[in-house]
């Protein structure tokens, strides 16, 4: 599943990121690596609140759409 | 000897640039405030004794430098070139996991590097703790405790850097991740991977949290409330009606009317003019001194208070942690106009001075979506503007407030429109806009700061009124005394003034508006907008507080409807040379520039003739103005069509679209 079907406050492991490189790259660098935790906050104004590595980030759902999870 | 600064965005590397340099450089709690390099040599007082010059260098924030994707590649060369003889890693104590991944970086450098653990001052309060030996242990590099904010630690700070700088390069503790050959994107990200992987065991021996991170903290609470789907637009705009009416009506508004009145309009020019006539100072020359210099740059200095309280008030805003937040709201509606929502912070903060707001559209990733945004950064009125805005409400409108606030709402309604225009004549490719931004933690705004950043734009203003005002006023008052063969005149229409402002005549007919003083007032606006005020008021040879009384001239020159027009023409036209330069450096194409520009004079003139037209068919005195003013319409519909056009054709002819 991908984090959009995700359910809030819950903590998950990112599966694969499958996007273009820059977008990739940048989230590689956030620390959204494969096998990563990742919490997903809350969701606000059509954006998702997520926690990786002890930083919250405001991302919208294009992006989350390319985060795939464990289920 | 030169030391760099280095970390992530928002971990507090300007906050200790300015302590350690005693600088005033711009810091806010959002990511990618510092855009630019800085350096300034160490203050005198963190020299032990020791006379050498030490620079500092304060590097824009980046969360990894890695050599294998461009953008992180300028960084590292960067760092490479400036070769300095020790980095300071500022890394954010609450926030080590992501922090310490871009140390293990630096540490393949061969540069020494001393650890800045900042934000001690929150460890207590998040439950964090940190055996800050044992990490300084493992990294194989100094590790120091401090508060960049407090100014705790940072004696021992700078000791360690500077006995560190004398070691030969830096040992990396992480052989394996240095050696590591990287050849594509697999094995970058692998390397990655592995380096988040030795990041965790360290943290593992070192770290210890009562609180985790993802559970919900106070900011998140405030988010749901003030990033709301439904309260959050509403929340933006009453922050920022409070913002504009403390400023404008309220305090600054206050201040500004005793100066403008009481000051500069009867103290400063009795005092001077009783002055003068007892020195008997040449005629001619007092007229310059009282008339030129002191009406026109009072007329302009009168408005400080207004800019300064601006500024306090935003930057109040900026350290608070609520400019992310309003991306998050304002990203559902600019995505609309193609542009993310990041593109409201270069807006906001724009609003006290659009060149600080062009250069935070570097933070956009997109370039056509930074390049438009900086197009549009300056239609947001800026503290230069006030003046002109604050001088016309209050002199043909003075019992409406509506005015101040409408031209706020207009430029609202201008970037949307203008977003979407400039979209299609560059023909911007529809993709989605990507949206990501860090939601940096809640904290109370540094009154101290505030204060600074208040003092520090003042000052900076009288600055600009004591030379690039002065110099222009005094150019005016000399075109407009003298004619072309320099003998005065009796008249100024006869002066050297009068011919060129006469260039502009021809342009403001379709406005409705006659007299070459009001085309050489725009012109001295593209100086400096400030320069407008200023300007009016040296050529209508009055001081600030008749051109803002009941009797001012300015009442025989303009209706409303013209005054309004005037405003509008002169807010969103191009602001100042200095914003074309910062738009010049972030848009980086001449083409782009030239469009830029040209697009921006089209759409104040354009307006400032509608609002002209409405203006006299609401008053019933249409006159024969309207058909110039048609036909202008017409054809800037008519090349807009043909550009959207010619670049559809274009599109459909790439044989990409094929």
């Amino acid at each position: 599943m991908n984090l959009i079907e995700a359910s809030k406050g819950t903590t998950y492991l990112i599966k694969e990121i499958v996007a273009e490189d820059n977008i990739k790259d940048f989230l590689h660098t956030l620390g959204c690596i494969d096998d990563e935790e990742i919490t997903l906050v809350s969701k606000i104004s059509s954006n998702l609140i997520i926690n990786v590595k002890d930083s919250r980030y405001a991302i919208d759902k294009n992006i989350a759409k390319c985060i795939f999870l464990y289920d | 000897m030169k030391i760099a600064l280095a970390g992530n965005p928002n971990s507090g590397k300007t906050t200790l640039y300015n302590a350690l340099t005693g600088e005033l450089e711009h810091v806010g709690n959002w990511s990618g405030v510092t855009v630019n390099k800085k350096e300034h040599p160490l203050k005198d007082s963190y020299k032990n004794n020791n006379n050498e010059e030490t620079i500092v260098v304060d590097l824009p924030g980046t969360y990894s430098i890695s050599p294998y994707t461009s953008e992180e590649a300028v960084t590292h060369d960067f760092i490479i070139e400036e070769n300095p003889d020790v980095i300071i890693n500022i890394v954010d104590t609450t926030n080590l996991s992501r922090g310490l991944f871009f140390t293990t970086q630096l540490l393949e450098l061969n540069i020494p590097v001393v650890i800045a653990l900042n934000k001690q001052d929150m460890l207590g309060k998040k439950g964090i703790n940190i055996d800050n030996k044992k990490l300084s242990d493992t990294l194989k590099c100094k590790v120091v405790a401090i508060s960049a904010s407090n100014g705790t630690g940072l004696e021992t700070l700078v000791k360690q850097a500077m006995k560190v700088a004398e070691k030969d390069g830096q040992e990396c503790p992480f052989i394996d991740l240095k050696n590591t050959e990287v050849s594509n994107k697999e094995e970058q990200a692998d390397l990655d991977k592995n380096r988040f992987k030795v990041v965790s065991e360290i943290l593992n021996d070192c770290e210890t949290r009562e609180v985790k991170s993802e559970e919900l903290t106070l900011s998140d609470k405030i988010d749901k409330v003030v990033a709301n789907k439904v309260l959050g637009l509403p929340i933006f705009f009453a922050v920022m009606w409070f913002v504009y009416w403390f400023s404008q009506s309220f305090l600054g508004g206050a201040i500004s009317g005793y100066l403008n009145d009481t000051f500069f309009g009867e103290i400063v020019p009795n005092f001077m003019n009783e002055l003068l006539a007892n020195l008997e100072v040449n005629e001619l020359l007092s007229a310059l001194l009282v008339d030129g210099i002191i009406g026109g740059v009072g007329a302009v200095v009168g408005f400080l208070p207004l800019i300064m309280v601006l500024f306090f008030c935003l930057t109040l805003l900026e350290d608070s942690g609520y400019m992310a937040r309003v991306a998050v709201v304002m990203d559902r509606y600019l995505k609309k106009v193609g542009l993310s929502g990041k593109a409201i912070i270069p807006m906001v903060v724009g609003s006290a001075c659009a060149i600080p707001g062009i250069m935070a559209t570097r933070t956009i990733k997109n370039v056509n979506e930074k390049r438009i945004t900086a197009i549009l950064t300056p239609f947001v009125p800026c503290g230069a503007k006030l003046p002109i805005i604050a001088l016309f409400s209050v002199i043909f409108f003075p019992d409406a407030s509506w005015v101040g606030p409408s031209m706020y709402l207009l430029a609202i309604v201008v970037i949307i429109v203008a977003g979407l225009i400039l979209k299609n004549i560059f023909s911007v490719e529809y993709t989605q806009s990507l949206f990501i931004i860090e939601l940096p933690e809640y904290k109370l705004p540094s009154l101290k700061n505030a204060t600074i950043s208040m003092l520090e734009k003042g000052w900076a203003f009288i600055v600009k009124a004591g030379t690039i005002i002065l110099v222009c006023n005094t150019l005016i008052w000399l075109l407009q005394t003298y004619d072309f063969g320099f003998n005065v005149v009796e008249n100024a229409d006869t002066s050297m003034l009068a011919t060129i402002g006469a260039i502009m005549v021809p342009l403001l007919i379709p406005l409705g508006m006659s007299g070459w003083q009001l085309g050489a007032a725009t012109l001295t606006g593209f100086i400096a907008k400030e320069n407008v005020v200023g300007s009016l008021a040296v050529m209508y040879a009055v001081t600030d507080s008749m051109l803002e009384s009941g009797v001012s001239p300015l009442l025989g020159v303009f209706t409303p409807a013209t005054a309004l027009a005037f405003m509008v023409l002169n807010l969103f036209t191009p602001p100042c040379f200095a914003a074309i330069g910062a738009m010049n450096s972030e848009i980086s194409d001449k083409k782009w520039l030239g469009v830029g520009i040209l697009f921006q004079i089209l759409t104040g003139y354009t307006l400032a003739m509608i609002v002209a037209q409405i203006g006299f068919i609401i008053d019933g005195t249409v006159g024969l103005s309207i058909i110039p003013a048609i036909l202008i319409l017409v054809a800037e519909i008519f090349f807009y069509m043909k550009i959207v056009r010619k670049n559809k054709k274009a599109v459909a002819e790439s044989p990409v679209a094929a």
